[in-house]
């Protein structure tokens, strides 16, 4: 295992520990449940549809996700540094950018590992109460846009402030469910829209498609608008480490 | 004040200051380290473990310059192949085990054989029963030895130890007190911080002495000590007939004044070597019992403040 394994190795034992694991997968299979529970009366395949998509933006995708990111985020290199086991990590012949490279690679997966069992649980619910197995792919994909948006910006500013986790919390439930959801411009600023148009792309009978505000759909768009944003990300946590105390 | 070392050095300190907003943690140092066991002594709050922190390229300094082996650490991560701390926090992984610990910092050097390197320093720490158990468990001390096996799996030319003795029971003290020492003698580079004199008089060849942020005092242990037995002591002697005691000593020019109790004399001396060898012979002259004889102020911070505001 080389030094870069080693780093995503021990990040994702650190934030993957058993007793959160079960707790996150939980939360994130809200959705799932409620679709599971619905598909035993007597809903049609395409009220079914409705409720799952419903549930799978507004719990999984707008709230579930963007939490566990923000906390694995914020954890990610933040934790090394609250907990002084910094310089077990930073003081090493490693390049910083690989560093950062590593933690925040960890973090992405540690989202992804929670959002793949929640996704894929849903994906099964609602593909046999609804007969149709396109109905998961927009779900899959918004999850992946959230998870890599979320998971790395969240990185630097967990490493740059002890506030990391709160700041998440302000931007996703007040700049992201108020500012931007109210006025149709700031969308683009909102990480929740940018995954919401990848879903819409690909499910775009949903309701929550009239949230997208400027935003067109486009999973492709998506995608490369987290890249860059997963870039940016990148080059602030080098700055940091390279620039910033670490104790 | 600048403080230099004969062999050629590994690290060097120019000017080195550090604030933390209004608060200046370290000031103005100036100083060089080479091969030998180095003690950087201070009471707590000196700054030390802030010039460790500056010195291993964890934290910035706010004025000054950092160099080892002629490299800036904050700006070439290659001298970490070449020097390792053992961080005075006793938080490490603790859902590793000690191997796993040991392992993980071998990775991250890049070693060939990680486990062989890991196994090499859990045996010198004396670790290798525990190594597979989870550090969440250990006791202060086996964590101060795992972190000291983590920071030695790569045969690091400079260890630099934020008061590595913390927590350890005198058996272990003894046993890494050895390791450092040996570590010296091949030639490597150790600096070693603490707040207790007698224990880095065990390790050191030369102390730096550290208060309020400033260098204090510098040189070999023995000069330090020389320093240290010109300062006037407060001395409490508990016995059957203090006042028979303070007419006997308030003679003596090295005494600079006595408080006398009922049943002990507090003697402010001018040179504590004289007055332990004057006592017991005026003592078995006078027939006086003396139960107890305590240095009352002989802390480390009142030693360092008197060699900071003497000079």
């Amino acid at each position: 295992m080389n030094a870069q394994l080693a780093i995503m190795a021990v990040t994702l034992r650190r934030l993957i520990t058993r007793k959160r694991i079960i707790g996150l997968i939980l939360f994130a299979s809200i959705p799932a449940l409620v679709v599971l529970f619905a598909s035993t009366g007597d809903r049609g395949p395409e009220r079914l549809a409705n409720l799952y998509h419903d549930t799978t933006y507004g719990i999984l995708i707008a709230v579930a996700l963007p939490v566990i990111a923000i906390v694995n985020a914020t954890g990610a290199l933040g934790d090394e540094r609250r907990s002084h086991t910094m310089p077990f990590l930073a003081l090493k012949p490693i390049p910083r950018w690989s560093i950062a490279l590593s933690t925040t690679i960890a973090s992405v997966g540690a989202t992804l590992a929670v959002a793949f069992v929640a996704v894929v649980l849903g994906w099964l619910v609602a593909g046999f109460a609804t007969d149709s197995w396109e109905i998961g792919k927009g779900p899959a994909v918004g999850a992946l846009v959230a998870a890599i948006g979320y998971g790395t910006i969240f990185v630097p500013i967990g490493l740059l402030t002890r506030r990391a986790t709160v700041i998440g919390l302000i931007y996703l439930f007040l700049w992201e469910s108020s500012f931007a959801n109210a006025v149709a411009t700031l969308a683009p600023t909102s990480l929740n829209h940018i995954a919401l148009s990848a879903y819409v792309d690909l499910a775009p009978d949903i309701s929550a498609a009239d949230a997208l505000g400027s935003l067109e759909p486009g999973a492709g768009t998506a995608l490369t608008k987290v890249a860059v944003v997963a870039l940016v990300s990148l080059a602030i946590t080098t700055w940091a480490l390279n620039k910033r105390d670490l104790a | 004040m600048t403080t230099t070392v004969t062999t050629s050095p590994t690290v060097v300190l120019q000017g080195v200051s550090r604030w933390f907003g209004q608060k200046v943690a370290v000031s103005e140092i100036s100083a060089e380290f080479g091969a030998g066991v180095t003690g950087l002594l201070g009471p707590n709050g000196a700054g030390k473990t802030t010039l460790l922190r500056v010195l291993t390229g964890l934290i910035r300094p706010s004025e000054g310059a950092v160099s080892v082996f002629g490299s800036s650490p904050r700006s070439d991560p290659s001298v970490y192949s070449r020097m390792a701390l053992v961080p005075e926090d006793e938080n490490v992984y603790g859902f590793l085990s000690a191997a796993e610990f040991v392992i993980h910092n071998a990775r991250l050097q890049k070693l060939a054989d990680p486990a062989g390197a890991a196994q090499r320093v859990l045996e010198m720490v004396d670790l290798t029963d525990v190594a597979d158990r989870k550090l969440a468990g250990f006791s202060k001390g086996m964590r101060q030895r795992a972190k000291v096996a983590a920071a030695l799996v790569h045969d690091p030319e400079i260890v630099i130890l934020d008061e590595p003795l913390n927590g350890t029971d005198p058996v272990q003290r003894a046993h890494l007190t050895r390791i450092f020492v040996d570590m010296g003698r091949q030639g490597r580079t150790v600096i070693v911080s603490s707040h207790v004199l007698h224990e880095v008089e065990r390790m050191a060849d030369r102390v730096i002495a550290m208060v309020d942020g400033r260098l204090a005092a510098s040189g070999t242990v023995p000069a330090l000590r020389s320093a240290m037995s010109d300062i006037p002591l407060q001395i409490r002697i508990d016995c059957n007939h203090p006042r028979r005691l303070a007419a006997a000593l308030v003679e003596r020019e090295w005494v600079g004044g006595i408080n006398v109790e009922e049943t002990s004399l507090h003697i402010r001396s001018l040179d504590a070597d004289q007055l332990g060898r004057a006592l017991p012979a005026l003592a078995q002259k006078l027939d006086i019992r003396v139960t107890r004889v305590d240095p009352e102020d002989e802390s480390l911070e009142s030693v360092f403040r008197y060699l900071v505001e003497g000079r």
